[in-house]
């Protein structure tokens, strides 16, 4: 069986107490939350700005053939 | 021709800098000038190198790849071993580079950043080497110049950055004759033939065919709200290299800076060095070979989002979230009211979590964020005080799972003062509580600006 140091003893333990130190906050704590959207303009805003990069890495992909580098 | 004694175990000695510069230079680009091995010996200059040690032979991964592809095919072969230079400041390694019997010498190569670039350079990766059973290791950026004839630019380009997430993310080690296995220009197994480069349809094959599936920007057609430095700079600040295409050219953008106020980039241009000093792109100056074709962001594969749109949905995130609370609606405002510096970046939660409880966060939020399940890889956004320029900048942040779908990117976990919120997996309502605020705690991201 393979013998443990003093020192690897003291990292496995020190190991363990910041585990049960985390362990021990509760996310059952924390309250579930139901917000109103955010205000209808500007959540369109945001989302149109979020399909433009998709539009726009579409157009950069389409691009790809015509460049070249030697 | 390379010298008649190429890597005989007795051509093996140590060098003194700067006094045998000139005789190393010769040495190894006896058939050309070679600008990349100036350019190595300029920045050991700068280190102030005062020992390289030569080890011969040296049997090199990525030579062998381009000899056994190519040369070995040859009526008259080069030698099939290289030489390996090592460099050294006061007993400290300083990289290492590999020359090459070839008419471009310098082979893969890896030297620490000149100390007056080495605060803005974002991609670095460990490299071990074991010369005569030492071990020294150094943080580099990965570069080897293109040999003019197997592999071109391209090649080098994708090779680099290949090699970088090899190194840092545990990505596969890919040699030149991957690269062009993967750009799907590989001839018949039994022919051989030079390349004339790749259209960046096939480096963009390459990337995904290593593993790196590449997100492609034209600088001409952004999307809306979004400019090409905020785009860039936030894959450098998550140490991610990028791929820059200019008019028959491909090189790696791999750090920046501010000089003067002034931006600036650190590029790895093979036909020159791995950290060259660029200034910002205006699209007008010095002709064409200023002109930005095309960027390219080769990611570990499971980022699925892209940068631009993670901050988009981290801006909603907290416009929602800490607009609906009485106590956190200032930060809204001042958002709205663009008092709020924004800044992303990506990272592997583990790296994330571990070094969470050195920013300052206050304890409730560190135990919160550490406990909230989390994706392996995060796009983070953080909300940063206006004007504030020491580190202690940042008034909260939001967590963005970088595996999910890019038209509908889902929050992790955010903070704002006095509110923590986390996103439970299977939970289709966040979950929140108070806790006590912390007014600014410390940005992950750099100070990019020369001392």
């Amino acid at each position: 069986m393979e013998h443990k140091t003093t020192e690897q003893d003291a990292e496995m333990t020190a190991d363990t107490t910041a585990l049960q130190v985390i362990l021990g906050t509760d996310l059952g704590d924390l309250v579930t939350e139901y917000h109103q959207p955010l205000a209808s303009e500007d959540r369109r805003h945001l989302e149109e700005e979020l399909e433009d990069v998709q539009r726009a890495q579409a157009a950069a992909a389409a691009r790809l053939p015509n460049l070249y580098a030697d | 021709m390379v010298p008649v004694d190429w890597a005989r175990t007795d051509v093996s000695r140590a060098y003194q800098l700067p006094a045998d510069r000139d005789a190393l230079i010769a040495r190894y680009s006896a058939d050309s000038n070679s600008l990349q091995l100036a350019t190595i010996f300029d920045y050991l200059e700068e280190h102030a190198a005062d020992r390289v040690f030569v080890e011969s032979p040296y049997v090199d991964f990525d030579y062998r790849s381009e000899f056994a592809n190519l040369y070995a095919r040859m009526f008259n072969p080069p030698p099939d071993k290289c030489e390996r230079l090592l460099f050294f400041k006061d007993g400290i390694f300083l990289g290492f580079c590999v020359a090459r019997p070839s008419v471009k010498p310098v082979g893969r190569s890896a030297l620490a950043p000149p100390p007056s670039l080495q605060p803005f350079v974002s991609c670095v990766a460990r490299h071990v080497v074991h010369p005569y059973g030492q071990q020294y290791e150094v943080k580099a950026w990965p570069f080897l110049s293109q040999d003019g004839v197997y592999g071109r630019c391209a090649h080098a380009a994708i090779w680099a950055i290949a090699r970088y997430h090899h190194l840092r993310h545990n990505g596969p080690r890919c040699s030149i004759a991957a690269v062009v296995e993967a750009s799907g220009t590989r001839i018949a197994p039994d022919k051989t033939s030079p390349s004339s480069g790749l259209y960046l349809q096939e480096v963009a094959d390459a990337f995904a065919g290593l593993g790196l599936p590449a997100m492609p920007y034209t600088p001409a057609e952004l999307s809306s709200g979004q400019n090409l430095q905020a785009i860039v700079c936030r894959y450098l600040n998550s140490g991610f290299p990028v791929a820059l295409s200019t008019p028959r050219h491909l090189t790696v953008l791999i750090g920046y800076g501010y000089r003067d106020g002034k931006l600036f980039w650190v590029r790895s241009d093979d036909n020159v060095g791995p950290y060259q000093e660029l200034e910002q792109w205006n699209g007008k100056r010095d002709g064409a070979a200023d002109q930005w074709d095309m960027l390219l962001v080769p990611l570990p594969a499971r980022i699925h989002v892209p940068g631009e749109a993670a901050e988009i949905w981290a801006r909603l995130t907290l416009l929602e979230q800490a607009g609906a609370i009485a106590e956190t609606a200032h930060i809204a405002e001042e958002l709205k009211a663009d008092k709020l510096r924004i800044r992303s970046y990506a990272i592997d939660s583990a790296e994330y979590k571990q070094r969470l409880r050195s920013r300052g966060l206050g304890e409730e939020v560190v135990h919160h964020h550490l406990l909230t399940p989390a994706s392996v890889w995060i796009w983070v956004t953080e909300f940063q005080r206006r004007g504030v320029t020491d580190s202690k900048r940042v008034v909260g942040e939001v967590a963005i799972d970088a595996t999910s779908h890019p038209r509908r990117p889902q929050p992790v976990f955010a903070n704002f003062p006095g509110r923590v919120v986390a996103w439970l997996p299977g939970e289709h309502a966040p979950r929140a509580k108070a806790v006590t605020p912390v007014e600014l705690y410390d940005s992950a991201l750099p100070r990019r600006v020369p001392a």
